[in-house]
């Protein structure tokens, strides 16, 4: 499984893969809000900006994400904690003969797979990637966006 | 792995993975189980009787009424991934056309659940050997107090041993042609049905595979269907009730003599 780069917005080697998935997710988790329509802006931007936050705090909650070490270490520990269950599993049951303890220890150690991978726990997220530094405008580009600057 | 849902997908595709190759290894592993399998099986009575397939059938069909002693012990049978097993003996007669293979018909079956399998409802009950029927008026009474609760009785044998004696058949068969009597050369076959927890039904019972034997005996010597009205009629009763628990209720003691 290839691990997806959203918190980092660069361009370069990074920008080039997965361009179109990352260019919409930074503009969702951009803390400055897209430029609205003017009448829009003027009548509700405090309730637009407050749901805005609301549900982004929700999505964080509800998607968990992690960083890309915690993807690796994630994806290490359900290899090693479910294919050793399946092992051990095996074994005890053969060596008790008895089947229903295979089924149990089996169904447990998935259940501490799911306990230990799934939900964003701080280990997973130790290794945080920093946004970049917006360009300034010393840099010579400039990206208009519906005559606005942009970038 | 970036976000919940996918860790959720990932770990529960990889834990298919792991069970359905755990389930695998579990099948193949009761290969190695070592099974040795044996019985004897013999006539005690045959008759033919005529009858109606129902009542309000004006066809007249024969009928064979065939008693039997069975002496089996499967209890190698049972290894840790066995769920039960279907146990059942064929009368095996020749058909009337040369060319044409030999008539099978079910006499009588029984299904042997597993120690791991305490919840099952089929559970044959062996019943109680005729001599040791007396010795236990004492007991009796505990007995019923427990088995109140649950469970009707016990097998006086462990799993996976039987010793019929002058079994009452549970199905009374009978022939395509609804002809059965002088028919010669009949045989019983004990055959079974072992059905794992995991992994496939298995029919062999005679191959030698790896470290499991065929089944030593199991196959009666061949008798004939007699003519109708040959003997007088006694007990044509089958088996009845659940898994054929009544067994001796009314039935003739054996003539010969069980062994110690």
């Amino acid at each position: 499984m290839s691990f997806l780069r959203l918190r980092s917005h660069a361009p370069g080697a990074r920008a080039a893969e997965s361009a179109g998935a990352t260019e919409a997710t930074s503009a969702t988790r951009s803390s400055t809000p897209r430029p609205k329509p003017a009448t829009c802006r003027r009548n509700n931007s405090n309730i637009t900006t407050m749901a805005d936050q609301l549900l982004e705090r929700a999505r964080e909650a509800v998607e968990g994400q992690i960083d890309f070490e915690g993807q690796r270490l994630a994806e290490m520990i359900t290899t090693v904690v479910l294919g050793g269950a399946g092992i051990f599993a095996f074994f005890i049951g053969f060596m008790a003969q008895d089947i229903k303890l295979s089924l149990y220890i089996g169904l447990a150690g998935t259940a501490v797979t799911f306990l230990a991978v799934v939900p964003p726990w701080p280990l997973y997220n130790k290794n945080p990637e920093d946004w970049l530094a917006p360009y300034s405008t010393t840099s010579g580009i400039n990206i208009d966006v519906d005559g606005q600057k942009v970038g | 792995m970036h976000s919940a849902l996918v860790r959720v997908q990932n770990v529960f595709g990889f834990f298919t993975t792991v069970a359905f190759t755990v389930a695998a290894v579990i099948a193949l592993s009761s290969f190695i189980h070592p099974q040795t399998p044996s019985a004897t099986i013999q006539l005690r009575n045959v008759q033919v009787v005529k009858g109606r397939p129902h009542y309000y059938s004006y066809k007249k069909e024969e009928y064979a009424h065939i008693k039997f002693d069975l002496d089996a012990d499967l209890s190698t049978l049972f290894n840790w991934n066995t769920k039960q097993v279907f146990l059942y003996i064929k009368a095996i007669y020749p058909s009337t056309k040369p060319n044409e293979p030999a008539s099978e018909a079910i006499i009588w079956d029984a299904i042997l659940a597993s120690d791991s399998a305490p919840w099952n409802e089929n559970h044959y009950i062996h019943p109680t050997p005729p001599n040791t029927k007396k010795a236990q008026p004492k007991s009796k009474a505990t007995a019923k107090t427990k088995s109140k609760t649950k469970q009707a009785a016990e097998s006086p044998y462990p799993r996976g041993q039987l010793h019929l004696f002058n079994q009452r058949p549970k199905y009374q068969i009978t022939d395509i042609s609804g002809k059965l009597q002088n028919r010669t050369d009949v045989q019983l076959e004990l055959s079974w049905n072992a059905q794992p927890w995991v992994g496939a039904l298995l029919w062999a019972n005679k191959l030698d595979m790896g470290m499991w034997k065929g089944l030593r005996g199991g196959v009666s010597d061949a008798f004939d269907f007699p003519e109708i009205g040959a003997k007088k009629k006694k007990d044509l009763e089958t088996e009845k009730g659940k898994e054929g628990y009544r067994l001796q209720a009314g039935g003739e003691q054996p003539r010969r003599a069980p062994p110690a």
